[in-house]
């Protein structure tokens, strides 16, 4: 089944727009993948380059003494992708590749991209094992494996990812559960980061990913309902009945 | 289409109606800002057709509904009001031939056959100032729920059919829509499919022009103009209807916002499409179906279990009725040809440029020029 990849929120009547802090959030994602790459707690994160952005961006890795090396090319799309694209002849593309503090990792990377092996790649991505061999274990069966096996969770807003579509998240990889532990230890090392970028933000973010919400998947669109909007993308066809996933309210301690 | 729906109070409240999910929700309902509504309004950039629709809009009192109306007339030359008829009387009777307002009235049928949405003096009153309306030159259409008081049995069904026939004879036409908000009044879903089959015939044989099944003979022609229900909802930027609320805010068609009311998305997208037609249809998608083309999974707001990722759970009764139109389309056994008039080949002045028409507005009427055309 192939539905055209898209992401989109709709706000709530009498709720406020909370579309800038949203944009925020999600700039305050990218800040904190390259910031554990550039400050050493882990060995690489990804990115996407094109014409628009080539120079500015490799400026950057230059200035901060990092590494992109390229993997492969993957046609342009709007929000969130589960896969890379296939690229169209004559159409606009990215190339997608490794941002690395060393060349050795870079490379290591592209190999691994190169075989699919997933355990190098998360290796180097700063993943916990466990999270790795279940992105392993489900990834071929359903490209978008969120927490398999829950239904019903009370857990730290760190390791929410049921808004990660949208930008709002602190990890970048897929937990094997709501309550991994591994997830949680890297999660907090990257709030902290976070605080020094950008506290302000950072605080809206946990406060958002601690609030009740629904994530429900059926027929290949998600819809995640949260107290402000209802958010939409494309997923993984679940064709019987919907998936759901209720995240209940947590408090901060 | 806009629809102003300004409150959502209304004196009749039945049953079935989908709007008693949104008053359950909020208290507020009934306010409104009528001076915010009516800057709206002139803000309004096209000028597509505006209706006065609701809740109840004569709730809103004739100082509001006569400003609301001005204000349209004076924006696009003429203006629409969708009615339960209740408190319809000369005065605003007069208001509508001022303001050349084209009315759309909600009544199920005549006598006992309304019981679901009032008594039958109430009903008679109604079904008089329609009458009425029409003969002092008014353009008037009407919107019949389909269900069991109308339609549960034979008789009352037949009964139905006059009320179609004898509207039809005063040149006044409209939609006839399934009733889906109460379980307990709604059809089943082989009596829905044995009343629309029925009906179909009654109107293809008799040259009635009533919705879906004028829409249904049009789309099966290749014939754009046709009701929302089967051109591809986007139920977050419903192309047919975009609603004004009382505060001014843009919404959707409120049939499909249940749960909670979400604001208009910018842009319209086709993921149901995208979905349903690959979706098995034992799974609730459209895939092979062969009506596909001309149905794209009905409106979503009738979709299996409430989810719009799902295809209409009227999908057996459309099935009969486009089989009806197929085979009569097949062997040219109709009277006449279904949706023939002249003014309805026209776009009126008020929008529908698209061709498209919303299940719950004015429809755009096929006996008559509206606005002056």
């Amino acid at each position: 089944m192939e539905i055209t990849g898209f992401t989109r929120t709709i706000l709530k009547h009498g709720k406020p727009d909370i579309s800038e802090q949203v944009s925020k959030a999600s700039r305050l994602f990218g800040k904190i993948e390259y910031q554990t790459v550039l400050q050493g707690q882990r060995k690489a994160t990804t990115d996407h380059l094109y014409l628009d952005n080539l120079k500015e961006k490799i400026d950057k890795f230059n200035r901060d003494g990092l590494v992109f090396t390229p993997c492969q090319r993957s046609g342009f799309y709007q929000g969130f992708a589960h896969k890379h694209k296939e690229v169209k002849p004559g159409e606009p593309y990215y190339w997608f590749g490794a941002v690395t503090r060393t060349v050795e990792d870079g490379l290591i990377f592209k190999e691994a991209e190169a075989k699919n092996d997933s355990q190098t790649i998360g290796g180097l991505l700063g993943y916990p094992e466990c999270c790795t061999k279940y992105f392993s274990k489900t990834f071929s069966g359903n490209y978008d494996p969120v927490w398999c096996g829950h239904s019903d969770v009370v857990g730290e807003p760190e390791i929410n990812i049921l808004l990660r579509y949208f930008g709002i998240r602190i990890v970048s990889h897929l937990p094997c559960s709501p309550y991994c532990e591994g997830t949680l230890k890297i999660a907090r090392e990257r709030v902290d980061i976070a605080n020094k970028i950008d506290p302000e933000t950072t605080e809206w973010v946990l406060e958002y990913l601690s609030s009740p919400m629904t994530w429900n998947s059926y027929h290949g669109v998600v819809e995640v309902d949260t107290p402000d909007f209802l958010g939409l993308t494309h997923t993984y066809p679940f064709m019987d009945k919907p998936r759901i996933i209720i995240w209940n309210k947590h408090s901060i301690g | 289409m806009y629809l102003l729906k300004p409150t959502l109070d209304c004196n009749l409240r039945c049953h079935y109606c989908y709007e008693n999910e949104h008053r359950s929700r909020t208290d507020d309902y009934g306010k409104y800002d009528i001076s915010a509504v009516l800057q709206e309004i002139m803000s309004l950039e096209d000028k597509s057709q505006i209706v006065l629709h609701g809740g109840e809009p004569l709730t809103l009192g004739k100082e509001n509904v006569d400003a609301i109306l001005k204000t349209v007339f004076e924006k696009t030359g003429c203006s629409s009001i969708q009615t339960n008829g209740v408190l319809i009387d000369d005065e605003y009777v007069q208001m509508f031939e001022k303001y050349k307002t084209s009315v759309g009235v909600s009544l199920d049928g005549t006598g006992d056959l309304n019981r679901y949405r009032c008594g039958e003096s109430m009903t008679a009153k109604i079904y008089s100032d329609i009458v009425r309306m029409k003969d002092r030159g008014l353009n008037v259409s009407v919107i019949a729920v389909l269900s069991k008081a109308n339609a549960g049995s034979d008789s009352e069904l037949e009964l139905f059919e006059n009320y179609l026939k004898n509207l039809s004879e005063k040149k006044i036409s409209g939609r006839v829509n399934p009733c889906t908000g109460d379980p307990n009044c709604s059809l089943n879903d082989e009596r829905l499919s044995i009343v629309y089959s029925r009906l179909a015939w009654y109107c293809y044989s008799n040259g009635l022009q009533w919705s879906p099944f004028t829409d249904i003979w049009n789309v099966m022609r290749g014939d754009g103009r046709v009701v929302c229900t089967f051109r591809e909802c986007d139920i977050f930027h419903t192309r047919s209807a975009e609603v004004i609320l009382g505060d001014a805010l843009h919404t959707n068609c409120m049939r499909v916002s249940v749960k909670d009311l979400y604001m208009r998305h910018p842009s319209e997208y086709k993921t149901r499409s995208e979905i349903l037609s690959q979706v098995p249809q034992e799974f609730g998608g459209c895939q092979d179906c062969e009506y596909w083309e001309y149905c794209k999974g009905g409106c979503p707001s009738q979709a299996i279990d409430g989810d719009w990722r799902n295809r209409t759970e009227s999908c057996k009764m459309y099935k009969a009725v486009f089989s009806i139109a197929r085979n009569i389309q097949s062997f040219g056994v109709a009277k006449k040809t279904p949706c023939t008039s002249k003014s309805n080949k026209q776009s009126h002045s008020g929008g529908h440029s698209d061709g498209i028409e919303h299940i719950d507005g004015n429809m755009r009427h096929m006996d008559s020029n509206i606005g002056g055309e």
